[in-house]
């Protein structure tokens, strides 16, 4: 699997753990993307706004406009309580996986 | 007309065929254009020439090609859209109005209180999307605004004397008017300025004229009798407006997809 596909199957979980920390607006969100994982997540920063427009729709997070002193106006993300809810079974999910991984990747090399 | 800038043509590509309501549309493109200028920004500041940090921006946010499939996927068409929220709101118009004459003024409940409304729904719909909305122009909206309300304020000041009107205007009850009193009709316009008040002088100007323009003209059609002369149908239709107006501006686009979506998790 490439590391595209890698982050575009963890694309929900990221965008949701990442906003449960701090309100963000999209540029600012791919930075803090690029930063946390050093790098290695590097995507087509486009992909973000239909990925943050699924999951406003899905209830997870909402949108408004904030008017800035740097600067032209810009659109903040936040996570809901549903998205909480959410982000906590993901994490649930990413944990299992996780583990279920590491435990078939460590037999077969080891 | 929004202003153009070195990403307009690049962002236009990505999100043009999107079918989306010029607002969400205009939004969605002031979002994109602002996030690659800051990349732009990102590169001047690491020495790229400003072409240089144009053609890297472009590059990191993706090939529009490739972007304008994941757009068409996430993005709910504006006619799915309009149509759910419609069908929402003669739901809530049509159970008012079978309720509100009882509850308000203890009235027997006749067939009119539901096939009055529906009329009046299918003229509302036909108007406000049909002429009402199409009216965007900012100027446009502010000159209608003012002049349909000084029209109806003057009107009701020869009508009730200026004292009465500040009376009307201060006195808040429910009665067989139901919501189409002077004071009521107020309080909802001030519900719609608070949702639309971080939202600009424009689109405050766009709702003001789209929920007076609604109102004025119901109003005027009431004293003329063109669609009804009996006192219930007349009450029924201001108030039938009235709500469809509120609701239209008050109710996002998107509520009965984030209702479903809310029961589902």
């Amino acid at each position: 699997m490439s590391k595209t596909e890698l982050v575009k199957g963890s694309t929900e979980v990221i965008i949701l753990s990442l906003l449960s920390e701090q309100v963000m607006y999209g540029y600012e969100l791919a930075q803090k993307i690029e930063n946390e994982s050093e790098g290695f997540l590097r995507f087509r920063e486009g992909t973000l706004y239909p990925a943050l427009k699924k999951l406003e729709t899905q209830g997870f997070v909402e949108s408004y406009w904030r008017n800035s002193t740097e600067g032209p106006r810009r659109k903040y993300y936040k996570i809901t309580n549903t998205g909480k809810k959410a982000l906590s079974g993901l994490i649930n999910e990413w944990t299992a996986f996780q583990r279920v991984m590491n435990k078939i990747v460590g037999v077969s090399h080891g | 007309m929004a202003k153009e800038t070195e990403f307009t043509d690049y962002v236009r590509s990505v999100i043009e065929a999107l079918s989306l309501n010029p607002e969400e549309k205009e939004e969605l493109r002031e979002e994109l254009e602002q996030h690659l200028r800051e990349l732009m920004t990102h590169f001047i500041e690491q020495g790229q020439s400003k072409r240089e940090a144009m053609k890297l921006a472009k590059e990191q946010f993706g090939d529009p090609e490739q972007l304008r499939p994941e757009f068409q996927k996430s993005h709910i068409p504006s006619w799915k859209q309009y149509l759910s929220k419609e069908i929402l709101i003669w739901l809530i118009c049509l159970v008012a109005a079978s309720v509100g004459p009882s509850l308000l003024i203890n009235a027997h409940y006749t067939l009119l209180f539901i096939a009055g409304p529906l009329m009046f729904l299918i003229i509302c719909t036909l108007l406000y999307q049909g002429v009402i909305q199409r009216i965007r122009h900012p100027f446009v909206c502010i000159t209608m605004f003012l002049l349909l309300y000084s029209t109806f304020t003057w009107d009701m000041i020869q009508y009730h004397s200026f004292k009465r009107f500040i009376e009307e205007f201060v006195t808040f009850r429910l009665g067989g008017e139901g919501l189409a009193a002077i004071s009521i009709i107020h309080l909802l316009w001030g519900g719609i300025l608070l949702r639309f008040f971080n939202k600009g002088w424009r689109a405050l100007a766009r709702v003001s004229y789209e929920y007076w323009a609604m109102f004025i003209i119901a109003f005027y059609t009431m004293k003329a009798e063109l669609i009804t002369s009996s006192a219930e149908g007349q009450v029924l239709l201001l108030n039938t407006v009235l709500l469809y107006v509120f609701f239209q501006l008050m109710i996002e686009s998107q509520i009965v997809l984030k209702i479903k979506n809310k029961i589902k998790h």
